[in-house]
């Protein structure tokens, strides 16, 4: 997509009526599913180095093998559950309803604490990069009551939300319209312009709930990006719809490359539950299952893979990051 | 190994005799039972019996074996010695001499627990009950034993090692002492523990939790006693605290204080209610309450109308003339003119002269002046009326800082929604009766508070509480109906606001009513609305300050902190579910 830096509605609207089209997401699809399986064995191949057996052997320029396919993804998927949860923990204590109502009381302490206790907050205000610099600033800019309200408002959403998503309905959902995530992207009270987006949202929810919540990072949409095969589907902007090019402020001549900051959420989530349903199949397959409670945890741990396999594209794309929006 | 009741002890008093016997009884076989520090109490149901084992008493070891019986033991360390057949003992650390009578202790508890066991369980009455006296920390001369301490039942420091031994000796003397007695069938052993250390949870009762927070609301918080004391010092002071702050508490107590029949205190207020109220619950010879229009009535006669005794009054106290109090405590200033209070500070200029009010409540306009004539000015800030909960509520409807809270958790109060006033009223009902009925309120502890005036019309005049009157002012046995406005100064458990119109958010002197009704409540508030979500518009927006606002009843009530209910719970104190 090409968009300008910060205004969405100077995006091509048509674009974002395309990629919600049915029969758009079923042509993605195909092509993500056919890939999958190659990105699938390389996963296990690089998980199997990392053991200390394959270490040796890769060291020797030998090849691992007597590993299972099944049994080296599970023991990746264990680790990347663990560090979930060692993170999520974090999330949860911040965001508990009742410790959010108390920051009612004073907002600034609100935002105070939100910089400091929230490890994607913290993380990105903590960081030197000049690309976020920019978003730092707007961060300290903003008022701790608009913070605060912004963040409740998206508890709210998603408390009300999820108690209609049971696991019965959940895994039936498989369009856009049925997650029914739109108002996390539409609604003006639950986001801060150029402050609290998607990205930050979508991870503050994946980590209160796995479940139903996928994080949608900068490496999400980088692995959805491979995934598909880098293709433009035939998009008028003739790119791919899961990054942004800002056409409007080119640098020594060249792009300034991105991720898709406004990729509709609800869209995206039909994308990620289909490559669940897919890596759970696998498991299936070897007498396993994954569980469904942190189901997007062995999503995002896949689609970060992905991203691995590309390290010489993702080092030509990061060099022009610069939209200081983190995640 | 035995059962240990309790299984470990933390602290023996300072008794190594104890401690000593409690290790080694630990040792004796799976099945025993051993209770340490057994208390007991007796109901003098025979009078016989509780003369002769006394009211209470305690055994040091308890010890249950269901094949011989249960053994008694008293323990007694230290310097012991007995002496023409008493027994004495020297404490070590003081070095003074006491006649104990370890023997009897046990004997007396033996009897204790027989008598309740026998009662109890008719299969025990075979059963084998008898003591052992243990001096852990020496080896007494046993040829020498009073009669009435048979060799066989004295345990000495060499017992330590052998307690299992020890106990069947004793046993086995008592069954020789006490033919046809012994041990009791398995199926009665049970029932026997149940008596000796009985398992039972105790249901809480639905007032507890209401009675220990009621406790904890009248206790005189620490920054109020500061202030007593510190008014000691002072002749004219004025105080400023927020909503159940505790200033009438503090009134009351220097008026208390610095009354005395030949210098009488004069304590005003402006509220008919509260004036009754006071004079009800804090009677005293010397303290005389009136509201500013019964004083003037009081000094100038019944002659003219209200202005013109107020005027009288102001003229009267503006002259000098006397008047037949010494002192003179207002309370609930914020709601007399700035004039009357200005005239009352000049007349009390040489004696003393306490104001205490609420700069949130200012009803009489925001003018402060006469404030100027007051040298000492003090301000509470520690709630201690209300749960944290309810002062979160109230403080947050007017728009207040949050002053520090008392710590005192309760119910979140709740927001009924109704489409009409009549279904209003029939919530308020419900509520009522619930309370009345369920919890056993008593009617004068609950009170309806209108933020608008009360209409004869309205449904609310037609609510019917079981057991209860209605009333317009606090009266025992009845439930209170009235304005927030008129309730200023008063309080009740729980409070319920029938007609809380949230499109009036904009007006700050709806928000104040709000905040005065809430902060009347001690433990429980209720708020009924007829407004609908979709006139919430920019309500949300007064109470959060934040364009980021959501319309919803959901973000309305997380700013309010309040918990938006779907039904009347069969308990209105109750804690809602999140």
């Amino acid at each position: 997509m090409i968009l300008s830096k910060s205004r969405k509605d100077e995006v091509d609207p048509i674009e974002f009526t395309l990629v919600r089209d049915l029969s758009h997401i079923a042509t993605v699809w195909v092509e993500i599913e056919r890939r999958l399986p190659q990105y699938w064995q390389a996963f296990v191949k690089r998980e199997a180095e990392k053991n200390p057996a394959g270490k040796l052997a890769s060291h020797f320029g030998a090849k691992v093998t007597g590993t299972k396919d099944v049994s080296v993804a599970s023991q990746s998927f264990s680790k990347a559950v663990q560090q979930y949860e060692k993170v999520a923990a974090k999330y949860r204590d911040f965001f508990d309803p009742e410790a959010m109502e108390e920051f009612a009381d004073d907002p600034n302490s609100f935002k105070s604490h939100l910089a400091k206790e929230v490890p994607v907050i913290a993380g990105t205000l903590n960081q030197r990069r000049p690309e976020l610099q920019e978003w730092q600033s707007d961060f300290r800019a903003s008022k701790g009551r608009d913070l605060l309200e912004v963040f409740s408002n998206v508890l709210d959403f998603r408390s009300t939300w999820a108690k209609a998503q049971s696991e019965k309905t959940y895994v039936n959902c498989d369009e856009p319209a049925a997650f029914a995530l739109d108002p996390l992207d539409s609604d003006e009270s639950m986001s801060l312009t150029s402050v609290i987006g998607m990205g930050i949202k979508s991870i503050v929810l994946y980590h209160l709930d796995a479940r139903i919540l996928p994080q949608r990072t900068r490496l999400d949409l980088y692995g959805l990006y491979f995934l598909s095969g880098m293709s433009d589907f035939k998009l008028p902007s003739k790119s791919s719809e899961f990054l942004m090019i800002n056409d409007l402020e080119p640098v020594s001549g060249s792009f300034i490359m991105e991720h898709n900051f406004w990729y509709p959420y609800g869209v995206y989530s039909v994308y990620v539950s289909r490559i669940f349903r897919w890596l759970d199949q696998k498991a299936r397959e070897a007498g396993g299952a994954l569980d469904t409670h942190v189901r997007y945890v062995y999503v995002s741990h896949f689609l970060q893979a992905v991203c691995s396999e590309h390290a010489e594209d993702m080092k030509i794309m990061r060099v022009h990051d610069r939209f200081g929006v983190p995640a | 190994m035995a059962k240990m009741i309790p299984s470990s002890v933390r602290d023996f008093h300072g008794s190594r005799g104890e401690e000593v016997a409690f290790q080694s009884l630990r040792s004796l076989d799976d099945g025993i039972t051993v209770l340490h520090s057994f208390r007991w109490l007796h109901p003098g149901k025979h009078r016989g019996v509780t003369a002769k084992v006394g009211s209470q008493g305690e055994g040091d070891f308890v010890l249950f074996d269901p094949s011989q019986g249960i053994l008694v033991i008293e323990v007694k360390g230290g310097d012991v010695w007995c002496e023409r057949g008493e027994w004495r003992q020297r404490n070590r650390k003081t070095g003074s001499i006491a006649h104990i009578a370890p023997e009897e202790q046990a004997r007396n508890t033996v009897h204790r627990i027989r008598e309740e066991v026998r009662s109890r369980i008719p299969e025990a009455d075979s059963l084998l009950f008898c003591h052992a006296i243990w001096f852990p920390e020496g080896m007494p001369d046993r040829g020498s034993l009073p009669m009435y301490c048979p060799t066989e039942i004295v345990f000495d420091e060499e017992d330590i090692g052998r307690p299992g031994e020890s106990i069947n000796r004793a046993f086995a003397y008592w069954r020789r002492a006490l033919p046809g007695r012994g041990g009791i069938k398995s199926e009665y052993a049970s029932k026997v523990l149940d008596v000796l250390a009985p398992t039972l949870s105790l249901v809480p009762s639905v007032r507890r939790s209401l009675d220990e927070r009621e406790a904890q609301l009248t206790q005189l918080t620490f920054e109020q006693a500061k202030i007593v004391h510190f008014l000691d010092e002072q002749r004219h002071a004025a105080v400023h605290g927020a909503a159940g702050t505790g200033k009438t508490m503090i009134a009351l107590e220097k008026a208390r204080r610095l009354s005395s029949p030949s210098e009488p205190v004069l304590f005003l207020c402006f509220n008919a209610a509260l004036r009754a109220s006071l004079e009800r619950l804090h009677a005293h010879p010397n303290v005389r309450y009136l509201t500013f229009h019964g004083f003037a009535r009081e000094l100038i006669g019944p002659a003219g109308t209200l202005e013109e005794a107020e005027q009288a009054l102001l003229e009267h106290l503006i002259s000098d003339r006397p008047i037949p109090y010494s002192h003179l405590i207002v309370d609930e200033a914020q709601d007399f003119k700035p004039e009357w209070l200005e005239y009352l500070g000049h007349r009390f200029r040489d004696s003393t002269y306490y104001v205490f009010y609420d700069r949130y409540q200012l009803v009489q306009g925001d003018d402060l002046a006469w404030l100027e004539a007051v040298p000492c000015r003090l301000v509470l800030s520690r709630n201690c009326r209300n749960t944290d909960e309810i002062a979160r509520t109230a403080y947050r409807a007017a728009g207040l800082p949050i002053s520090p809270t008392l710590g005192l958790s309760g119910p979140r109060p709740q927001l009924h929604l109704a489409s009409t006033s009549a279904e209003a009223a029939a919530i308020t009902e419900r509520i009522l009766n619930a309370a009345c009925t369920n919890i056993k309120s008593a009617p004068q502890d609950l009170a309806v508070l209108t933020l608008e005036t009360l209409a004869e019309s309205s449904p609310l005049n037609g609510i019917k509480v079981h057991g209860a009157q209605i009333a317009s002012a606090p009266t025992i046995g009845a439930v209170t109906l009235t304005t927030a406005r008129r309730f200023k100064g008063l309080e009740a458990s729980l409070v319920i606001v029938p007609d809380v119109d949230f499109r009036q958010a904009g007006s700050a002197d709806w928000r104040r009513r709000l905040y005065v009704a809430c902060s009347r409540a001690r433990q429980a508030v209720h708020l009924i609305t007829t407004t609908s979500e979709s006139d919430l518009g920019s309500v949300v927006r007064t109470f959060a300050d934040s364009e980021k606002a959501r319309a919803t009843w959901q973000s309305l009530c997380r700013h309010l902190g309040i918990h938006l209910t779907e039904r009347v719970a069969d308990d209105p104190f109750e804690i809602p579910k999140r």
